[in-house]
């Protein structure tokens, strides 16, 4: 199952199109859980931007984790890393790689160039659940593991997987089931 | 028993217990102990390494520690020097897939940071060029996974922000640097074509590749695929004509030998009945072959239904009210397994031919002697191909399924 769990206001129609598109890339359950607070500590030194490993340690949420179960949390405050061997780069999410949760950000759709709220909301949120299924970047544009900075990733705005991260998921929600 | 502590030397003596290690093909993991394990009678003592990413336990032999390419993380300066690698412009891809595979197999095994490196750079080269067979789609993601996790662990950075990082530095977002210098944005097309036209990867004319994704076809794709690419795809053919199996040489041979034999009138049903099974292909180019994605369809060419729903959506019953319909797929190019089977049909017509008892003997002496087929192949060449009133007798049923 995968939970929806807000930290902020988000239209009920962005919503639903988010779970259902989930629930169609993944073939697992997709339900919109409730609400939280956004922590205040998780935010960067710049006090702009909220720090993702942070924010995933710090918040407060009751929403319990079983087997195969995944939280996505969806803010639309824009979100930071820590700085990389290649500097600074545009955050859309922070997943923790094959664990259980990740934090998504709504922050920059809708402007020239990006995807519309709910589209690209739906496919940035399949992108880091992926990542929480051990699936790396793919280099298919039409993917939803293509890198999310890279021009295909909103020149195809469809929410799915190619075949290889597909059956790749599979498995592991498969294995995570059993 | 076991003997635990942390000034045990392990291999060349550079390892300890307690150590994070990389186990060529298996990723990080840390050293727990040096034990005695009994097996098969004999006392072995082992080291045991515990794997990072999901805990399960390794046992190597101690004398073996070093053979198995075990090695430790690398250093900050080594994945730096690796990331001014990843940024630098590559070489053009190996297009030859028999060499590919040899180097990319004896690079994984290895087990250093430079080989997975040259993998995954190779790989992902190819992969702007053409789409990757699935065995290299798995050997990307080998790469890539033994890449992150090695970033991770010598830089003290999450998984997650090492697997950006390596992607800033094979698809740089706009204004991403590397020490100063200004890398070439990620695009679409080709990295250095002057094209304007989107261009999605080529595909390959190889018969192990399927089409990954199940969407019509949306972009413009160049006219031309780069000229090496159609060469290799040349080669990669002339290959797999070498596999046939032996079998399908010594019915060749034969039916060579056979039509030298008796050449007899083309009936007319039997040429309606060939000519039926090569209309497709005489349709299209066989250039269609060798389509781009996304142009050929992996369900048209096993000849499914055009409009098949992707595996992982549920049915439409089942999807919550109001879920977008998916774009439908256009119809897609004749299918490579009707090619296939027209062949065969081609090949059982020519061998089912009544022959004159000379020729079954004049057959196997063939199939023994090589060059005598090659003559005869050539000779039949010449020859119009008439298949056998035999034959025709039987093809009704394929006409009526026409």
């Amino acid at each position: 199952m995968i939970r929806l769990v807000t930290l902020g206001e988000f239209p009920s129609e962005v919503l639903e199109h988010v779970a259902r598109r989930l629930h169609a890339a993944y073939g697992m359950g997709c339900e919109i859980q409730g609400e939280a607070e956004l922590p205040e500590s998780a935010l960067s030194e710049d006090q702009e931007s909220y720090d993702g490993p942070k924010l995933l340690d710090e918040i407060d949420d009751d929403t319990q984790l079983y087997a195969d179960d995944k939280i996505v949390y969806l803010m639309s405050a824009p979100l930071t890393a820590p700085e990389g061997p290649m500097g600074k780069g545009p955050m859309t999410g922070f997943p923790q790689f094959g664990g259980g949760r990740a934090v998504v950000t709504s922050h920059g759709l809708g402007t020239k160039g990006e995807l519309p709220l709910d589209v690209g909301l739906a496919k940035r949120a399949a992108h880091h659940v992926g990542h929480l299924w051990d699936l790396h970047h793919c280099f298919d544009p039409r993917c939803a593991m293509h890198p999310e900075w890279s021009p295909g990733f909103t020149q195809y705005p469809d929410v799915a997987l190619c075949l290889y991260d597909r059956e790749k998921s599979e498995r592991k929600i498969k294995l995570g089931q059993s | 028993m076991a003997t635990k502590g942390t000034e045990i030397q392990i291999g060349d003596g550079s390892l300890h217990v307690g150590d994070r290690v990389v186990y060529p093909n298996q990723g990080i993991c840390r050293i727990t102990g040096v034990e005695v394990k009994q097996i098969a009678g004999r006392d072995w003592e082992v080291v045991t390494l515990s794997r990072e990413e999901d805990g399960a336990t390794v046992m190597v032999p101690r004398a073996k520690v070093m053979g198995i390419g075990l090695r430790k993380v690398a250093s900050v300066a080594a994945i730096d020097d690796l990331f001014d690698q990843l940024a630098a412009p590559g070489d053009d891809p190996q297009l030859d897939w028999k060499v590919r595979h040899r180097e990319n197999a004896d690079r994984m095994t290895g087990g250093g940071l430079q080989g997975a490196l040259d993998v995954l750079k190779g790989l992902h080269a190819l992969s702007r060029v053409r789409p990757l067979p699935q065995k290299e789609r798995e050997l990307y993601d080998s790469a890539r996974h033994l890449l992150v996790g090695e970033i991770a662990a010598a830089m003290n950075v999450p998984l997650h922000v090492a697997e950006d990082n390596l992607d800033y530095a094979l698809w740089p977002p706009p204004g991403m640097k590397r020490k100063g210098r200004p890398l070439q944005p990620a695009t679409l097309a080709v990295p250095g074509s002057s094209s304007a036209t989107i261009r999605a990867p080529a595909r390959a004319a190889d018969s192990d590749t399927d089409d990954e994704m199940d969407f019509a076809e949306d972009v413009d794709i160049e006219d031309g695929e780069p000229a090496a690419a159609k060469a290799a795809d040349a080669d990669e053919s002339e290959i797999a004509d070498r596999d046939e199996t032996k079998d399908l040489v010594r019915q060749r041979a034969m039916r060579v030998t056979a039509e030298e034999e008796e050449p007899e009138a083309l009936d007319e049903l039997a040429a309606d009945a060939l000519a039926a099974t090569h209309e497709d292909e005489a349709a299209v180019p066989s250039a269609k072959l060798h389509a781009p994605p996304g142009t050929t369809k992996p369900q048209a060419r096993r000849g499914a239904p055009p409009t098949a729903a992707p595996r992982s959506a549920p049915p439409r019953s089942a999807e919550p009210k109001g879920t977008e319909e998916r774009p439908a797929v256009k119809s897609a190019a004749p299918s490579l397994a009707k090619s296939v089977a027209a062949r065969a049909l081609e090949v059982a017509a020519k061998v089912l031919t009544p022959k004159k008892p000379g020729a079954k003997a004049k057959a196997a002496a063939g199939k023994k002697a090589a060059p005598r087929a090659a003559k005869a192949k050539a000779a039949a060449k010449k020859a119009p191909k008439k298949p056998a009133k035999k034959v025709a007798a039987k093809k009704p049923a394929r006409r009526t399924k026409r």
